[in-house]
């Protein structure tokens, strides 16, 4: 089998010498001005492991070096070289046309958390279980709490809105989320120039400053793995 | 130091406090809505459960907001406002026997109803 890592610009220039999975070598298939990076596998399928998912990430961030790149997902898997080039050939404008748009940026990722110290409820209780018989006083009190969540969901988008705007001025492109915990403010990833990394840094360090009751985990420069859609399932 | 937690001091661009913190609601992002179900001949039922009662669970939460709606539009009667209740109660205390019977915790089938919400 053949495990792919990523799709790169320039297949001419080596990839780095460094081992994939199972100890074997990068090599690159190439297809026009572009090519696939894979490694020979003896497996039908690579368990996600921690040890199996660093040597992905090692793999193609080394590769960022000299390449524009195109991450593919975790666990990526052709039969044969020529399966490789058909989906080279089939995607080839979709994979230069992505290339371009993340050539020179790398993603940043932000995790906000919400330590709530407000009176308001974080999740419906569900424990309001009052006496049986007293379907109007359930319903009042479910009114009440309901009214009490829409308040500090509103106020968690508005936080999340006047975080997200200044990073989203560094960044050409952003995906985020708000809430999917209750504590998890905002979850979000930044496509930035790699040379805006120091910048987009010091904007997180004076947002952290500027409100005291949320906590901003930054991390990266990643590969751009949530601003590219490489199709995945044979 | 080992290399992986060297690589992943190398990725912490900004971290303010325990990243355990982090880790634990990541996590619980994940599990919020499970994928796939989990297919093990001993998993299986399980897994099955979670997603069938993650459902009807965001169904139970829909309807409620939609009664909760009528009910603050002053469209209902006083005796229609106690039929709901009591109606939702009995949900309610139904979900948590079955949630007891195959051992899931509120936090399994925690939904993040996000935009959808604002739609109801």
């Amino acid at each position: 089998m053949i495990y792919v890592y990523a799709i790169i610009d320039r297949p001419t220039i080596p990839v780095p010498d460094i081992p994939g999975l199972e100890g074997t070598a990068l090599d690159t298939l190439p297809y026009r001005d572009i090519g696939a990076v894979v490694s020979l596998s003896t497996m039908s399928k690579v368990p996600p492991i921690e040890a199996n998912l660093w040597q992905h990430e090692t793999a193609v961030e080394a590769l960022m070096t000299d390449h524009s790149v195109l991450p593919v997902r975790f666990g990526t898997m052709f039969p044969d070289e020529a399966a490789v080039q058909a989906e080279l050939s089939t995607h080839y404008t979709e994979f230069t046309a992505g290339l371009k748009r993340v050539r020179g940026y790398v993603e940043l990722g932000l995790r906000v958390l919400w330590d709530n110290d407000s009176d308001l409820p974080l999740t419906p209780d569900q424990q309001l279980l009052p006496s049986p018989g007293s379907g109007r006083a359930y319903m009042l009190a479910r009114l009440e709490e309901e009214c009490k969540l829409q308040v500090r969901r509103e106020r968690a988008n508005a936080l999340a809105e006047d975080i997200h705007t200044p990073l989203a001025r560094l960044a050409a492109e952003t995906t985020r989320q708000t809430l999917i915990t209750p504590r998890l403010l905002l979850t979000a990833a930044y496509l930035v120039k790699r040379e805006q990394v120091a910048a987009f840094r010091q904007e997180v360090e004076m947002l952290n400053s500027t409100y005291p009751r949320v906590r901003l985990l930054c991390t990266g420069p990643w590969p751009p793995f949530s601003f590219v859609a490489v199709t995945d399932e044979q | 130091m080992s290399d992986e937690q060297q690589f992943v001091n190398s990725k912490l661009l900004f971290e303010q406090g325990n990243l355990d913190d982090f880790a634990a609601e990541m996590e619980q992002a994940d599990s919020a809505l499970p994928r796939r179900v989990n297919a093990d001949p001993e998993g299986v039922e399980r897994g099955l459960a979670k997603l069938v009662l993650t459902v009807i669970e965001l169904l139970r939460q829909l309807l409620e907001r939609q009664a909760l709606k009528r009910v603050e539009s002053g469209s209902l009667t006083d005796e229609e406002i106690e039929r709901l209740g009591t109606t939702f109660q009995k949900l309610q205390a139904r979900m948590e026997e079955l949630k007891r019977v195959f051992g899931l915790e509120d936090e399994e089938l925690n939904l993040n109803l996000g935009p959808l919400g604002d739609l109801l």
